[in-house]
């Protein structure tokens, strides 16, 4: 069975032709995911789709079928892993074991433990409940609780944890809902009221019914939090007409619970017709995003839909502008090859026993120590005295200190210090570096200079003595300095560099010239 | 004038050096556009600036009392460029973390307007569209983006990046300011901020910033330029260096009571007459604000330099045609000196310091009503003679105020008459006796009356010019001619 939904799909993905070679969306391929709730935890990105299927036969044919539910990660929002299966509908004591109605979820993390809300079509009986599982890793496996929440018939689970650590749940039972979490996380807090339905049952229902939102057909909450305001988002049918479908809509309040200031439209109706949109917003390293759907891999029917992500910017008023589908995703608009995975590796791991200067002279092959951090808020203080006395005063430290020194070699011409920072020690911006390296000359090199730039004020050393000083506030501008004519004898020298940088993108270019400015290369470069 | 508006620009007259009066507070300006008239340029944030005549400022706040948020353009966002294109106005503009702790995933938009007049009742923003972005991980930041339309070939570019890894070029329809050509990118620079490409007589110049921004009057801020035979490069600098490596030659640093100097926009104003726009971070005199400045635009073998302001002082007004000095037609008074034969000195005789011709010496021969004007050989006599007074608080032309110019000493001023001939007579404010001088591209000085007596509204045709070698006329400008050029001359030693 599982062989053939990867058929069809392959052969429903293959026959489309829509997607220009460098778009992202959506942004997975293989299997469709409609819903998506994204959330970051450990400083890496999960999305929580739910997981629309061809239904299989007796099952029924033109509706959403949804049988499960997959997890993915990444950590740069173009590489996706699936997980696989966290979840599945014969798993849940309370659901229907064949109701294909695991509709879209969410996942939240408390005390170490994860915590996934999903719809599900009840055993006995018709209609809607939603449950919580249990897991200690994001990607479970999750184990569901025997019963469904108390009080909560319908679909679409959100949770909210506010600063203070109360929990808020919001779902979508004829209009959207909302009401405390008890501590939990399993139970709603507070007492069940009567509601009748449309079919004249009279059910006990947890919470209630958010104000302030516009009339029309709403499903899908999700609420979040920044900068003190509540944002309660969902997709909306504003049209009163036979054709209308939903676009996305939000309200605002100073209150988890509202009552809600209506804002408007953040995502218009799909242009294709798809009639849901069903979304989450979320931060990831200083930038927000909105995960959306489509039903890009499935033109002709619109309940297999595809996660899609947008980056955007909050408006200064902290209301959200208007979203627009993109093909290109978060990608720069080329190819995910060029931009991120054929993104330079800056360093690699000595592995020969000795290196040559590259064809224009520069040294590539260094030991670096990794960065002690610095606090530099403008590099307008790197005078002269200032260097000699931070260098002087920190090599002793940074010797006894035990920091780690790398072997490695540059990539590129300049060694990208920046990188080299950000990859070994998780360190940036606000830096003092020190590097060395050694050269062996088979023979005596007379009346050479040593010429550098560098990002960041730096400091050259050959064998202990100081030949080289670019201070003040400087760009990496090749031959930028050149020491005085100096003469490198038969054997090893050391060839030191200290650089720091507050605010810029570390790094340096360095060779040897001769008389004319030709690169000398003539010599090895061995570490220790 | 308004009067409150003239009490406010009298307040403003301490300030010379070269800044913009008014209120020219901004930091990353636009290339200067021109609309109906007016001239705009838009910067980091809401700002944005508007002028009448190019010299007094304001902000486009003024022009809608209470407004805290920019009514000029929509949207925020950080170092905008703003290009006419056809009969639109295209605003390109970066909307980013503004790296550092924000990050570096930005954005380049673009947007369209009819006018920039926002009294205009076709005054509207286009939706922003998006034509380039950075994933915040790459080494490049989508911000500061630059337009270039080149003339050869009607294509439009945009670089944009910032120190945060490479610049970029990028293509986009000019038609619609959307992006052309997704698939190309290329980077062209390093290490640089708020870069700008023009061309020019066959060459593309990328001009980029270097050094530290925002760090008011220890900001080290300043333009750099490299150039190529071809839009996408390699940008070279003057010893043959590539821009990627960090090459670039000094456009403008630090200059008069200004520091730090950054985002370049070229500006043509005619044949040969060029200005280039910038902020610096600092106004010495103005609290230490960052503030616009234009600047003539020299071209040197080849490079762009920037001029100087034109200072207050004594010069002599030389033809570039002969090397004439333009002077009162007034009789050529004998200087008094005790002769010696030249091969009969008497080396042992102590030597005398013969002071120069002064204008007490020579006035009482003048007419007292007007006096004709004329060129003659350089002298250094007080007919020759030039006070050159700029009137900053005065309404101006684009970057510059009016000047008068007054034989040192005396009364008489430069004036235009209605034979569009050159007359010296007393000051009356009127403005066939204020003149416009704009250096150059060559670094020689084109003059031109304000207005030419009998004729309606400014005058931008005709200027000071060499009818002959000793005759000063009024002429249409011409760049092709020297005669319609002159030097400046300071002349402080020689009175």
């Amino acid at each position: 069975m599982k062989s053939l939904h990867t058929a069809l799909l392959s052969f429903v993905i293959y026959s489309l032709a829509c997607c220009p070679a460098w778009s992202q969306n959506p942004i997975i391929r293989n299997q469709f995911t409609a819903d998506p709730t994204a959330r970051v935890f450990g400083g890496r990105m999960y999305l929580y789709p739910s997981h629309d299927i061809v239904a299989p036969a007796g099952a029924r044919q033109d509706w959403f079928c949804m049988a499960d539910y997959h997890v993915f990660s990444s950590d740069n929002l173009i590489d996706w892993t699936d997980h696989g299966v966290i979840l599945s509908q014969e798993n849940v004591s309370w659901g229907k074991p064949d109701g294909y109605s695991m509709w879209a979820p969410d996942c939240v993390e408390k005390d170490g433990k994860y915590y996934f809300y999903f719809p599900d079509a009840v055993r006995e009986g018709r209609g809607f409940a939603i449950g919580v599982a249990v897991s200690d890793s994001p990607t479970g496996p999750f184990t569901p609780e025997p019963q469904s929440i108390k009080g909560i018939t319908g679909i679409d689970p959100c949770v909210l944890i506010d600063d203070d650590g109360q929990s808020y749940i919001y779902w979508s039972s004829m209009g959207i809902r909302g009401a405390k979490l008890k501590s939990n996380m399993k139970e709603v807090d507070g007492a069940l009221s009567p509601l009748v339905s449309p079919r004249g049952d009279t059910l006990f229902v947890a919470g209630t019914v958010m104000e302030g939102l516009p009339d029309g057909f709403k499903e899908g909450p999700f609420a979040f939090k920044r900068n003190g305001w509540y944002y309660l988002t969902f997709p909306w049918v504003r049209g009163k007409g036979e054709g209308s479908t939903e676009c996305l809509a939000y309200a605002m309040s100073r209150q988890p619970l509202g009552p809600w200031e209506f804002k408007g439209v953040f995502m218009e109706e799909h242009k294709n017709g798809c009639w849901t949109n069903h979304h989450s917003f979320v931060e990831y390293r200083g930038q927000w995003y909105l995960f959306y759907h489509r039903n890009d891999l499935s033109p002709d029917m619109d309940k297999r839909r595809s996660a899609r992500i947008e980056r955007f910017t909050f408006n200064a008023d902290g209301t959200i502008p208007l979203i627009y589908p993109t093909a290109h995703g978060v990608v720069t608009a080329d190819s995910v090859d060029q931009t991120i995975k054929q993104r330079p590796h800056y360093f690699s791991r000595v592995t020969t026993a000795t290196a040559t200067p590259d064809s224009n002279g520069y040294l590539r092959r260094w030991r670096l120590c990794e960065p002690v951090a610095k606090e530099i808020r403008s590099n307008t203080v790197f005078t002269d005295s200032y260097l000699r006395n931070l260098f002087s005063d920190e090599l002793a430290k940074v010797k006894w200190k035990g920091k780690k020194w790398h072997n490695l070699d540059s990539e590129t011409y300049n060694v990208r210090l920046f990188r080299f920072g950000e990859e070994y020690a998780n360190h940036t911006y606000g830096s003092l570096f020190w590097t060395e390296t050694i050269i062996e000359c088979a023979e005596d090199i007379s009346d050479v200079r040593l010429s550098a730039g560098s990002n960041g004020a730096s400091m050259w050393w050959i064998d202990g003595r100081e030949v080289l000083l670019l201070s003040g506030d400087r760009r990496m501008v090749e031959d930028d300095g050149r020491s005085l004519q100096l003469s490198l004898a038969k054997g090893k020298h050391t060839l030191r560099c200290a650089l720091v940088n507050g605010p810029g993108l570390s790094d340096f270019c360095v060779r040897f010239v001769d008389e004319k400015g030709t690169p000398v290369t003539n010599y090895l470069i061995k570490l220790p | 004038m308004n009067k409150t508006f003239f009490t406010l620009l009298c307040s403003l007259t301490a300030i010379t050096a070269g800044a913009q009066v008014g209120n020219p507070y901004i930091h990353d300006p636009s290339t200067i556009a021109e609309c109906d008239g007016r001239y705009y340029t838009f910067g980091t944030g809401g700002g944005g600036l508007v002028s009448d005549d190019g010299w007094v400022w304001r902000s486009g706040e003024e022009m809608k009392p209470g407004s805290r948020t920019s009514v000029l353009r929509p949207g925020g966002g950080a170092a905008p460029d703003i290009l006419k294109l056809g009969d639109r106005y295209l605003c390109i503009y970066g909307a980013t973390g503004g790296g550092l702790g924000g990050g570096h995933n930005g954005r380049i938009l673009t947007m369209w307007n009819e006018t920039l007049d926002l009294q205009s009742p076709r005054f509207k923003w286009s939706t922003p569209v998006v034509v380039a972005s950075s994933d915040g991980l790459e080494d490049q930041d989508a911000i500061d983006p630059g337009l270039l339309l080149d003339p050869t070939t009607g294509r439009l570019w945009c670089s944009y990046g910032t120190y945060f890894g490479s610049i970029r070029l990028i293509e986009l329809d000019p038609n619609t300011g959307c992006r052309v050509n997704a698939d190309f990118e290329k980077d062209i620079a390093i290490d640089c901020e708020a870069t700008d490409l023009i061309w020019r007589d066959g060459w593309y110049y990328l001009l980029g910033t270097h050094g530290t921004c925002c760090d008011g009057v220890n900001s080290t801020y300043n333009i750099v330029v490299g150039r190529s035979r071809s839009v996408e490069g390699p940008y070279l600098d003057n010893v043959g260096r590539d821009m990627l490596h960090g090459g670039g030659r000094m456009v403008i640093a630090a200059s008069g009571r200004m520091v730090g100097a950054g985002h370049f926009g070229r500006t043509i104003v005619d044949e040969g007459v060029e200005v280039m726009s910038c902020h610096f971070e600092a106004d010495l005199d103005r609290s230490g604000r960052s503030v616009l400045a234009i600047r003539p635009l020299l071209w040197k073998n080849g490079w762009p330099v920037a001029g100087e302001p034109l200072k207050a002082g004594d010069y002599a007004i030389i033809s570039e045609r002969r090397g004439y000095s333009l002077e009162l037609a007034v009789d050529f008074v004998r200087m008094a000196q005790e002769r010696e034969r030249f091969w009969q000195l008497d080396l042992t005789k102590p030597l005398k310091s013969i002071p120069y011709q002064q204008l007490s010496d020579v006035i009482g021969s003048w007419a007292k009503d007007s006096i004709g004007v004329r060129c003659s050989d350089y002298m250094m006599r007080p007919h020759q003679h030039w006070t050159i007074t700029p009137l900053a608080d005065q309404p101006g032309f684009l970057g510059s105020p009016y000047c008068k110019l007054t034989i040192s000493g005396s009364d008489k001023v430069l004036a235009a008459t209605i034979d569009m001939e050159l007359t010296a007579t007393t000051f009356s404010g009127s403005d066939e006796q204020l003149w416009r001088i704009e250096q150059l591209t060559d670094g020689t000085y084109r003059i031109m009356p304000k207005k030419i007596p009998g004729t309606e509204g400014q005058n931008t045709r005709y200027c000071l010019y060499s009818a002959g070698d000793s005759t000063p006329i009024l002429a249409p400008y011409d760049y092709s001619s020297d005669n319609s050029k002159w030097n400046l001359k300071k002349v402080k030693e020689e009175k």
